[in-house]
């Protein structure tokens, strides 16, 4: 048949991690509801496209369509990286669907040379360590695997920020480069780092997470009849759940991985939950000034997260 | 025209300029560049030139080419490596292809810091060549010893391919680094074995030494002070863990600035020669990496390699025969895709039909490092022959290409030697839980 | 045309000494940051600084390398073509190198006007990105150029012959 619609999807994911697979159902799904009708062809691990590309790839037409994070091309999305800030994300769930309401509420300018589908984001990120770390004053002097604003949050708690790979991480902690490593559960079993650390210490309270997008040529979409084009809305929407049950079943399995190993999940009180909130405050406010400088809503961005992540908290 | 049919005709077009001295990674560049535009379109081929070529020249972990490059450079002009070759010749030079075997040993130890092929072949060829050359060794046996020992850079760890092949494929890193350590190390002694019975059926290939005494052996030793202490500074570096191998690179290359510039042996000259020398083989290797990077994009989008996926998983044969029949895409894939950009191509497809045919994912990891290695070293498209090229400058591509088969052929035996025999690979990492 | 061809080879030793100074800053960088690191001080954007010094290595080396014929190239079928075919394969090579190399650089200073644009910045201490993109893309024009005069100068050794 010559009116098939040929796509290509870029996910800058491996393609056995659970968000590629999740990334590959939508795709299916919007095959088998348009009758065969369009085709998604899907290049994993970046195949065809890195993680710091993907959006300049599918803006430019060599992708059609792609997946990747907004903290990968720093500056670009100003609005959208609020969304990776220290603000206390308890699961991959609600980080997703914060993600996906703090998009439509904004409707930031620096997406507009794209289709937007939707956004997922990962369950909170936590600090996982050679050493136990109880306080605060644990965190003095420490080495941490973190980049972009996880580096920032590791000065802001007293520690030091070496930026590296993750490809790189596991032998970093391996041999003691790093002493640990700021990043979700899931990276745990994902990137098998739960084999060189020790200790999680649960810093819920300041979980930041990693917005991620699934977007489209504008172009390609623009070309879509209307009934497509309702399939992938459709389909997109649905898809918010799955990604942020998938994230949360990844955070699961990481957490099932490193207590099989016999590492040790370290909880904070009350008291240290405030004061590791308090320490990464200058965080936030770095970010506000510096979108201030810039004639950008960033003080109304942060709001708007810490709202959306007390309604869904409840 | 059918997207497969655009991909074999680039393939085809590949292979017949590739011998028209137009160079190799403007070639691959241009052909991919073709190749894309045509499937998919002219904006989307402009851009994907741009955006490859930026990210390939500003990706971190390639900044380990320059890095090691120029420490190769700084110990070749500053005389270290000749001084260790001289020590290594005193030793092994009533033996048929001493150096040779020397380099190998230099090879397999410098490996264990460094995890990318061509870093290791540069390193060691920058090194190695001026002084095999200066015993009268030929330059096939020299050249094709260098870019064939460089490959131990992935198989002995730290290694760049086991770490994306254990992401891919969720298997532990440090399971398939112990699974690298004695395939290594076999493999290494049989490169040496080749060697030995190369040079006895051609002994001018390799002029034997002067008989030394004991006593001039004990002496040519301090000469390897030096590397020692280079030695000890990155590895222990490593192992104590003050930096990662990619920093390695960096330290190492100030470590011996430092010790040439305490000891003098460094001048003006020689610096200004070494950093020229860095820059124009980096150079040449990340431009052959971003053409790759281009032709290897052109090629996914042409769907072949998922086309052939599809084809060997839908066949009714017996295990072992699909296996060689992996292992003969791997080759010949090798020869045309750079390594990387191999295993994350074909590591989602063949990965699943090796686990439902019931091979062991850690023992596959391995064959798959191994067989990268077979391309890194055969035509057209060899890097490491390449990288090796690069720093011996009057030994034509073909001489290394046919230096390298007495080589090529011990890798392929200990390749197939671990189909019979997985306990090669899997007998170390068997003792970890 | 000699006069080109000297301030061509000028510009490109040029841009060759400052993919040697990237090179020893890489060092220079690396050392500080392990050093400082023993110290648990961070060298914030070492990461940053590194990758982008790779760029510039790569990029600024690219004409200088061509001009020592440093670019790997195989030349077997080259040497079994009859001697006066052999300007016509290099003027066809110097062609489509010229030609894709003012593609390149033309898409490089687009890219990095795009980039300039949307304020995109490194990872960790923001050093804007499009100097770079900038880099790559003049010094791609240099050797578009480089490769054009070496097109004339084979088209003159053909009609020499
Ligand atoms: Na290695
Ligand atoms: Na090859």
């Amino acid at each position: 048949k010559a009116d098939v619609i040929n796509l290509s999807y870029s996910i800058f994911f491996p393609a056995t991690h659970e968000q590629c697979i999740a990334g590959e159902n939508w795709a299916r799904e919007i095959e088998k509801r348009s009758g065969g009708r369009v085709k998604i062809n899907v290049y994993s691990g970046g195949t065809l496209a890195k993680a710091n590309e993907t959006y300049n790839a599918v803006s430019g037409g060599i992708a059609d369509i792609g997946m990747s994070c907004f903290a990968y091309t720093q500056g670009r999305f100003p609005v959208m990286e609020a969304v990776d800030l220290p603000l206390g994300y308890p699961d991959g769930k609600i980080a997703t669907l914060v993600a996906n309401e703090f998009y439509n509420t904004m409707q930031p300018a620096e997406l507009n040379d794209v289709k937007v589908l939707y956004l997922h984001a990962h369950g909170p990120g936590l600090l996982h360590t050679k050493k136990p770390v109880k306080t605060l004053a644990d965190m003095k002097g420490l080495k941490v695997r973190s980049t972009g604003f996880s580096g920032k949050v590791v000065s802001a708690l007293g520690g030091t920020p070496v930026a590296m790979p993750q490809p790189d991480t596991y032998e970093a902690l391996q041999k003691g480069v790093v002493d640990g490593t700021f990043a979700p559960m899931e990276t745990l079993k994902g990137w098998k780092q739960g084999e060189v650390i020790k200790y999680t210490t649960n810093t819920r309270d300041i979980g930041y997470t990693t917005g991620m997008y699934v977007v489209m040529n504008k172009q390609k979409w623009e070309k879509l009849p209307s009934d497509i084009q309702q399939i992938f809305t459709d389909v997109s929407r649905e898809w918010i759940g799955v990604h942020g049950d998938t994230w949360d079943k990844v955070d699961r399995d990481g957490l099932a991985f490193t207590r099989q190993r016999g590492n040790e999940i370290i909880e904070l009180d009350t008291q240290q939950n405030a004061l590791w909130a308090a320490a990464v405050k200058p965080v936030l406010d770095e970010y506000i000034a510096g979108m201030q400088k810039k004639n950008l809503p960033g003080e109304q961005a942060v709001t708007e997260l810490q709202n959306l992540i007390r309604q869904h908290k409840k | 025209m059918t997207p497969t049919l655009i991909g074999l005709l680039g393939l085809a077009a590949l292979v017949l300029l590739l011998f028209t001295r137009i160079p190799v990674g403007f070639l691959m560049a241009i052909i991919g560049f073709v190749g894309f535009s045509w499937i998919v379109s002219l904006d989307g081929g402009l851009r994907l030139i741009a955006n490859d070529v930026y990210s390939v020249f500003s990706s971190y972990n390639l900044t380990v080419i320059p890095l090691f490059v120029f420490m190769g450079q700084l110990a070749f002009h500053s005389g270290i490596s000749t001084r260790l070759f001289d020590a290594a010749y005193k030793c092994t030079a009533r033996l048929p292809g001493g150096l040779a075997i020397a380099t190998i040993g230099a090879c397999a130890g410098f490996s264990a810091i460094c995890g990318s092929t061509n870093a290791t072949a540069a390193t060691m060829a920058a090194a190695t060549l001026p002084e095999m050359k200066r015993y009268n060794y030929s330059p096939g046996l020299a050249t094709g010893v260098v870019a064939a020992g460089g490959s131990l850079g992935i198989l002995i760890p730290p290694s760049v391919i086991f770490i994306v092949y254990g992401i891919m494929t969720e298997q532990s890193i440090g399971k398939l680094f112990l699974a690298g350590i004695v395939p290594g190390i076999l493999l290494s002694l049989m490169f040496v074995a080749a060697i030995v019975i190369w040079v006895m059926l051609r002994p001018e290939l390799a002029p034997a030494g002067p008989r030394t005494t004991l006593k001039e052996k004990i002496r040519s030793l301090s000469g390897l002070g030096e590397t020692l202490t280079l030695f000890v500074l990155v590895m222990g570096g490593l192992f104590c863990g003050l930096f990662t191998p990619t920093e390695a690179g960096g330290v190492g290359a100030f470590g011996t600035l430092a010790i040439a510039l305490i000891r003098r042996k460094i001048d003006w000259q020689g610096f200004k020669a070494a950093l020229n020398e860095t820059t124009r083989i980096s150079c040449m290797i990340m431009m052959i990496v971003a053409g790759a990077t281009i032709f290897g994009h052109f090629l996914a989008v042409s769907r072949i390699p998922f086309d052939i996926a599809g084809w060997i998983s839908g066949l009714d044969l017996h295990r072992s025969l699909i296996m060689l029949l992996i292992i003969a895409i791997y080759i010949v894939g090798g020869c045309f895709i750079d390594a990387l950009a191999l295993v994350m191509l074909t590591t989602p497809i063949f990965y699943p039909v090796i686990m439902r045919l019931g091979f062991d994912p850690v023992w596959f990891g391995v064959m798959v490092v191994m067989l990268t290695q077979i391309g890194v070293i055969t035509p057209p498209v060899g890097v490491n022959v390449y990288v090796v090229s690069g720093v011996a400058r009057d030994v034509p591509l073909h001489v290394i290409f046919k230096g390298v088969i007495p080589l090529l052929i011990a890798l392929i035996v200990a390749t197939l030697l671990l189909i019979p025999f997985p306990q090669i690979a899997l007998f170390l990492p068997g003792f970890m839980k | 045309m000699k006069k080109i061809e000297f301030y061509i080879e000028r510009s490109a030793d040029a841009c060759n000494a400052v993919a040697a100074v990237a090179v020893v800053a890489m060092t220079f960088v690396i050392m500080c940051d392990v050093v400082m690191r023993f110290f648990r001080i961070a060298l914030p954007g070492a990461y940053d600084m590194v990758s982008l010094l790779g760029a510039v290595v790569a990029a600024f080396a690219l004409t200088s390398t061509s001009i020592q014929r440093g670019h790997i190239a195989v030349d077997f079928v080259h040497a079994k073509v009859p001697q006066r075919y052999r300007p016509l394969l290099d003027m066809f090579n110097e062609l489509a190198g010229s030609v894709f190399f003012a593609l390149l650089a033309w898409q490089c200073l687009a890219y990095a006007a795009a980039l300039k644009t949307a304020g995109e910045v490194s990872l960790t201490i923001k050093i804007p990105i499009h100097p770079f993109v900038t880099g790559i893309g003049l010094n791609c024009a240099l050797l578009s150029v480089y490769l054009l005069l070496q097109l004339a100068r084979a088209a003159r050794g053909g009609l020499r012959r």
